[in-house]
């Protein structure tokens, strides 16, 4: 380290280079990474569509364009929908990105697959908070919890609840919070499908359509 | 004992980071609940501390005392968020998992302790050996932690390793007879564990220093 004492000038040179070297690390390593990121993305967003439509046949040919909200007019519940088409431009199912404010840790955001008919699909947790080890078995990888819904809809059963609220669904052994947010954020979807799929699926036909995949 | 060998042991075992000098507490405390999320974010601040104790010692003839500190963490914290966008690009899934505590490396003090003792006075071989050192027995201190919480708390060992190594990790899952206790992946786990390295690092350390005193009764080791 210098001992004697360095002029104005040196230090803002010394300064200025050390700020332009560190500068051209980052953008050495965001130039690598970008493309690689942004795929990675879409990758992880395509797996998680095509996993709520599993259940379907030949989900894996199955591929999402995301449709437009704003035809709604009110807001909507869900943060974004996608329309699940086949290489004929046929939907097979809708996708519902909800969120469910009331967990015991925040938001849980969930993808909720429903089919032309109205059933579901297949649900995914997105991301959340939830405790480990209790709240967290609504994970896919964790436990097959959310596998229930798979088939339910708006009309069965006529009670959407969990059982210890007298419902159907199975509760989580230690969690309450959780399932019932899970359950009413599942309901809601199905309740905003019932009500506005075929006005976005109309929409989209007449070319209102957000490209996304 | 040569001095390199001798530097290298200071970091892995006598002035260890997270054991010794407890530094960079919350990045190990948050993310050892398993092997895998440890072992990446070891190998990151290695990386970092590798990285940034070489340019320091390059620069250290052309340092500004008055600057020096701000200097050291500009450096730093551009090396960390390049190691960021790295992990993010190559490891996304373990990014998903971990990504939250990459940027905390830039207030890890371990890094920034290094920098200032010894990267700063010292040349290029020493200041890249002493970062080894430490960054070894950072990563060391990270997987033994992450061992004990993964075992203990999820019931497996190495899991998840196929975010790393790719399909073929999966292999090196071992799975254990019990289930495991949930408090271990919680926080209370974690600083018991702590707790645990430490009192068996020093109990190690001590005996150590017994036989050795018992030997040679003028050496001091502490």
């Amino acid at each position: 380290m210098a001992t004697s004492s360095p002029s104005a000038i040196r230090t803002l040179l010394l300064v200025t280079a050390v700020a332009i070297g560190a500068a051209a690390v980052i953008t050495v390593a965001y130039e690598f990474s970008r493309e690689r990121i942004a795929t990675n993305e879409r990758a992880r967003v395509l797996a998680n569509l095509r996993g709520v439509t599993a259940t379907l046949t030949d989900s894996e040919r199955l591929t999402p364009t995301q449709l437009r909200l704003s035809v709604i007019g009110e807001p909507a519940d869900p943060n974004s929908v996608f329309a699940m088409r086949d290489e004929n431009d046929a939907v097979h199912a809708l996708i519902y990105s909800v969120s469910a404010p009331d967990g015991y840790n925040g938001a849980i955001n969930l993808l909720v697959g429903v089919s032309l008919s109205g059933t579901v699909t297949g649900v995914r947790v997105v991301s959340h908070r939830e405790t480990p080890g209790l709240g967290d078995a609504i994970e896919t990888g964790k436990s097959n919890w959310l596998e229930q819904f798979t088939g339910k809809g708006l009309k069965d059963p006529q009670h959407w609840a969990v059982e210890k609220d007298n419902g159907p669904f199975d509760s989580l052994t230690g969690a309450t919070v959780t399932p019932r947010a899970v359950v009413a954020a599942i309901n809601r979807a199905l309740t905003f499908h019932a009500q506005h799929s075929e006005k976005l699926l109309t929409d989209a036909e007449h070319g209102g359509d957000e490209t996304d995949d | 004992m040569t001095e390199s060998s001798s530097l290298l042991q200071r970091g892995l075992w006598k002035d260890n980071p997270a054991l010794v000098q407890l530094l960079g507490l919350c990045p190990l405390l948050a993310v050892t609940t398993t092997v895998v999320n440890a072992t990446l974010l070891g190998i990151a601040t290695m990386a970092v501390l590798l990285a940034t104790n070489a340019v320091i010692s390059l620069l250290r003839r052309a340092l500004v005392p008055s600057v020096r500190i701000p200097l050291f963490v500009l450096i730093i914290a551009s090396f960390v968020t390049a190691v960021d966008l790295l992990i993010n690009a190559l490891f996304h899934d373990l990014h998903l998992l971990i990504g939250l505590f990459i940027p905390l490396i830039i207030t890890n003090c371990a890094i920034l302790a290094q920098a200032e003792t010894v990267a700063s006075k010292a040349g290029l071989r020493t200041a890249v050996t002493s970062a080894l050192g430490v960054g070894l027995g950072f990563l060391g201190a990270l997987v033994a932690l992450g061992a004990i919480r993964e075992v203990l708390g999820q019931g497996t060992l190495f899991s998840g390793f196929e975010m790393l190594f790719g399909e073929a990790g999966a292999a090196l899952e071992i799975a254990m007879p019990f289930s495991g206790a949930l408090a271990v992946v919680l926080a209370p786990g974690a600083f018991f564990g702590l707790a645990l390295l430490i009192a068996g690092r020093n109990f190690i350390a001590q005996r150590a220093n017994r036989s050795a005193s018992a030997l040679e009764p003028n050496q001091q080791d502490t």
